[in-house]
């Protein structure tokens, strides 16, 4: 590779990507029968102009999709300079009769800015006060940003909420397989019984997946987490998460498991390929090597095993362990 | 008679991992009983036509040689040159490069070493097999939730966020805990180089069962029979929650392209300016997620926080390689001159000459009271950044004005340049 030319190629690539019209000029284009004025292509940093324009675009609800973006990257760009822009998009976010797209747009670019927030702390309670009276949003999709942003924050209004909606104390924010990923940012031990209800008496199959995948921080549910894991009957996601959560929590238990589900001729394929998979990378590789048993049977899944998944994992179990 | 080539004076096979940027390297004799006469051999890549490819530097050339001739003493002393990969010519697997001494007059292979030209690439070109090494190694360190990975995850919350973010220092503190993660991996498999998710471009390779996972309708990830980052655990949870809000399989994320993120800078190419990236495409491309990734807090949750800043360090890299942004005492290099409390410094931990946490393992205020994971893990291939590195020490990564402060990564489309003769 000729280096200079290669840099000449990207030299080539900028300015190319220096022609593209920016803020300014979309907003000329965007304002049809005023003449565009010189001024309005030229590049350079957002003056007060440029971001007085930009809010204005937001605040009108602008339709215009790449105006919009523009106007949402001349604020952010700005807004290290002067973090009260900040209040401007918050304001866009709880106007109600703004379109609920546009104020996705303006969350996901506060979320962004977030990022940077501890450049002024001063304004984080601000924007996480704001999330929360978003929660009861209208909009679906607006009111699920919002609680994953707090449920990440381990906000602890949100997390009685979401609560609320699973006990039917309250009217749902979310389906409760969401409600339950989100209280998962932050496991408390007084959720376990809560879930494990859920497990019973699930008010959707993903919702009891999901509360599967949380109950493998709970030590005093491993016997349940087996449980499902050995039936056969038991749905297969529920099982493969339960393999899963108790690899985690009792791995011993688990491997004696994974075992008996390899050398079981009437077993399901994928859950056989996850634990001859989970064997090859966390079990102790020289109770393996004395277990001509297991040996054997993977040797002989290598060979004829129907399953191409199954096939894979044993050929990486005899490339670690095999003799 | 043999003859042997040590990699930066460290004879352990555990050196023999280069870049793109020269890397001294000695070769000898041995074996010499009976010879007198000092013997003429030619150094050149084994097999020209695959595997990993280096070149050859004397002190007296800036440019790479693929077969370099040297007249070696029988007495066993060393001859100093330099090796580096050839650009866009990297390994795919350990010791699939090798150099192979001869004997210039008879022809006679005196040597073969093998080395690793080990590069960060993009990852929706890695094969299959490099692939699951990184997955490998990933599920390894991270060992269900009990392993190490752990220390990584409570680095980057909202108690150490001031240290990386919002200032200049994001770059550099973000390079370093990268290239911590990546030597913690490579003490597991030496030959794994972090890859990047190039995310403003689509990677559909990377997005799926056997690589970094795809969502179910609610947002939980699954991944195929096979792959070990199905155990993936963090804070006593297994599983990862990243719903998408773009088509993984055609698009890219909503984020600047390369080319608009490289002119952040400016045609003068400031770093001050150059920073914002830090918000579009860094942030942007947090948010194009839903899950752990978009939220500080819990970003490093998700494995693909390292792939995602694998990128934008490559993005730093380019620039400085571009604009030759490497000499550290130029504000257009790193505004932040100095230390904190110098009048007009910024905050502790974004100026040249401040340590960054938690490596330097300072947890007196201003700092987060804990410093999980301890110092930067070492390097058997450079000393460099130390393990307690100053902010400056992350700078000129590929030493390219001070060959000492190497590192020890390069990506696969940014090279290495002589600083250019002015
Ligand atoms: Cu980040």
């Amino acid at each position: 590779m000729d280096i200079p030319e290669y840099r000449r190629q990207l030299s080539a690539e900028l300015e190319q990507a220096a022609g593209q019209p920016g803020f300014r000029e979309l907003l000329a284009r965007s304002r049809r029968g005023a003449e565009p004025h010189a001024a309005a292509a030229s590049p350079g940093p957002a003056t007060e102009d440029d971001l007085t324009a930009a809010i204005a675009v937001l605040r009108d609800g602008e339709p215009d999709e790449p105006l919009r973006s523009a106007a949402l990257q001349v604020i952010s760009s700005a807004v290290d300079e002067q973090p009260d822009l900040i209040d401007a998009l918050t304001g866009v976010l709880l106007d109600a009769a703004r379109p609920a797209d546009l104020r996705t747009a303006v969350l996901d670019t506060l979320q962004q800015i977030s990022f940077r927030m501890v450049a002024f702390p001063g304004k984080r309670p601000d924007y996480l006060a704001a999330l929360r009276s978003v929660i009861d949003d209208p909009d679906a999709g607006l009111r699920q940003r919002a609680i994953g942003i707090l449920a990440r924050e381990k906000d602890e209004y949100v997390q009685r909420r979401l609560i609320d909606g699973l006990e039917g104390r309250s009217a749902a924010l979310v389906p409760a397989e969401k409600a339950i990923q989100y209280l998962g940012y932050d496991i408390h031990a007084e959720y376990f019984p809560l879930l494990r209800r859920i497990v019973e008496n699930p008010p959707s199959p993903a919702a009891r997946t999901e509360a599967v995948r949380l109950l493998a921080a709970d030590p005093s549910s491993a016997d349940l987490l087996l449980t499902l894991l050995s039936n056969k009957q038991e749905n297969g996601d529920v099982r493969r998460v339960s393999a899963i959560g108790l690899q985690s929590a009792a791995p011993a238990r688990f491997e004696e498991q994974a075992r008996r589900i390899v050398l079981d001729d009437d077993e399901d394929d994928q859950l056989r390929a996850m634990s001859i998979t989970a064997l090859t990378h966390f079990a102790n590789p020289e109770a393996l090597s004395r277990d001509d048993e297991l040996t054997g049977r993977i040797e002989q899944l290598r060979a004829d095993s129907a399953s191409q998944q199954v096939r894979q994992a044993t050929m990486s179990y005899l490339a670690k362990h095999g003799t | 008679m043999r003859s042997e080539i040590t990699f930066n004076s460290n004879a352990s096979p555990a050196a023999r991992y280069v870049g793109w940027a020269p890397v001294p390297v000695q070769v000898q004799l041995a074996d010499t009983t009976g010879a007198t006469d000092p013997v003429t051999v030619r150094l050149r890549n084994q097999n020209a036509a695959q595997g990993g490819q280096v070149e050859f530097f004397t002190s007296a050339t800036n440019t790479g040689q693929a077969e370099i001739e040297l007249s070696l003493p029988v007495t066993g002393e060393p001859a100093d040159l330099r090796i580096a990969g050839v650009f866009q010519r990297p390994s795919s697997a350990d010791g699939d490069a090798a150099v192979e001494v001869v004997d210039a007059n008879t022809s006679e292979v005196l040597g073969v070493t093998p080395l690793m030209v080990r590069i960060r690439k993009n990852a929706a070109t890695l094969s299959d097999a490099e692939r699951d090494r990184f997955l490998t190694a990933l599920a390894t360190f991270n060992d269900r939730g009990r392993g190490r990975y752990g220390d990584f995850r409570n680095v980057h919350t909202e108690a150490g966020s001031p240290e990386a973010h919002g200032s200049t220092g994001f770059l550099p503190w973000h390079r370093n805990f990268l290239l911590d993660l990546e030597r913690e991996l490579q003490a597991i498999d030496p030959s794994i180089a972090m890859p990047y998710w190039r995310f403003d471009q689509p990677a559909p390779s990377l997005f799926t069962g056997d690589f970094m996972g795809v969502p179910n309708p609610h947002g939980t990830l699954q991944f195929s029979a096979v792959n070990p980052l199905q155990f993936w655990v963090t804070d006593g949870t297994p599983g990862i929650v990243r719903p998408v809000r773009f088509n993984t399989q055609t698009q890219h994320a909503n984020v600047f392209s390369e080319a608009s993120t490289l002119l952040l800078g400016g045609q003068d190419a400031q770093y001050e300016a150059f920073r914002q990236l830090e918000g579009n495409p860094h942030g942007t491309a947090h948010t194009s997620f839903g899950g752990s990734i978009s939220s500080i807090p819990t970003a490093v949750k998700d494995p693909l926080f390292f792939l995602l800043h694998a990128n934008v360090d490559r993005l730093w890299a380019k620039w400085q390689w571009h604009f030759q942004r490497f000499d550290v005492e130029s504000t257009d290099t790193f505004p932040a001159q100095g230390k904190a409390g110098d009048p007009g410094a910024n905050r502790v931990g974004h100026n040249l000459d401040d340590t960054m946490w938690p490596w330097n393992q300072v947890t007196t205020p201003p700092r987060p009271p804990t410093a999980p994971g301890g110092t930067l893990a070492p390097s058997p291939l450079t000393s460099a950044p130390g393990l307690s590195p100053e902010v400056g020490a992350l700078i000129d990564y590929q030493g390219v004005l001070t060959p000492p402060t190497r590192l020890g990564f390069d990506y696969d489309d940014v090279p290495f340049e002589f600083p250019a003769a002015s």
